[in-house]
């Protein structure tokens, strides 16, 4: 899998639990959620940032305010940030994720799952 | 929901982990994944882990986490005879885990109300702590599907 790919997913999956930490319906599940580590988390944040390179990463945020989110999975050939059909070339040639690419309709980062 | 995520080949009733990375992956190895994915998946659980256990005390864990690399809620039920230090909230160790994953959005919130069963599960489970005595996952699935219809 292409590095960057790897280091967005990694903050996607991040920026989600973060969110996530915050929604009352988790927060109503009881889990154990130490405030001080938050902010650890926050800066383990900040350091998978600067592995990022910078223009990815603005454009990751740009993304973000958005939809929501800077980065989709496409499934069965399908953007789910805005559901359309990706040309076969992108989703389904022999170097899937060895190469960050972007939805050539919504131009959201994609993971081709 | 949770009926449907129970399944035979995804339960381990010999755990060998001894640490909470280890138990971890030992959980995620009925899955399958490809190791890229599985480390990614791995990460993220840490990362979870790492504001607060997911050890709920009483013998009890329930690892999660959503994952962008991930197309469906899974869940994998394993059992360890001697014990992992997963840094629980008793402080005492886990034998039964719940590792729940799902993808970043889920319709209905499949995962937040699944969470929620199985928390609502193990409050059960950790009365009799009957679960350590069954030896056969499809006796395991079954007394656990047994426990969830009693109300």
């Amino acid at each position: 899998m292409d590095e960057v790919l790897s280091k967005l997913i990694a903050l996607h999956d991040l920026d989600q639990l973060l969110k996530e930490l915050e929604s009352p319906e988790y927060q109503e599940l009881g889990f154990e959620v130490k405030e001080t580590r938050k902010k650890e988390l926050l800066k383990r944040r900040e350091e998978l940032v600067r592995q990022i390179p910078e223009q990815v990463y603005r454009r990751y945020e740009r993304l973000r305010k958005r939809y929501g989110r800077g980065i989709a999975p496409v499934v069965g050939g399908v953007c789910m940030n805005c559901f359309i059909q990706l040309p076969t070339a992108v989703v389904s040639g022999p170097d899937k994720n060895q190469r960050l690419e972007t939805c050539s309709n919504c131009g959201i980062f994609i993971y081709l799952a | 929901m949770l009926e449907k995520l129970l399944r035979e080949d995804r339960v381990i009733l010999d755990m060998q982990a001894t640490t909470k990375e280890e138990a971890l992956r030992e959980l995620l190895k009925p899955l399958q994944f490809d190791p890229s994915k599985e480390d990614i998946i791995l990460d993220a659980l840490l990362k979870r882990e790492s504001i607060g256990s997911t050890g709920i005390g009483k013998g009890i864990a329930i690892p999660h986490t959503r994952s962008l690399v991930l197309d469906q809620v899974y869940l994998v039920v394993g059992r360890s005879k001697k014990g992992v230090d997963f840094d629980a909230l008793d402080k005492k160790p886990v034998y039964l885990f719940f590792l729940l994953l799902a993808p970043p959005q889920d319709p209905g919130t499949v995962y937040l109300i699944t969470l929620g069963k199985i928390a609502h599960l193990s409050r059960k489970l950790a009365r009799t702590r009957e679960y350590l005595e069954i030896d056969d996952p499809k006796a395991f699935v079954d007394y656990l599907l047994k426990l969830l219809k009693e109300e």
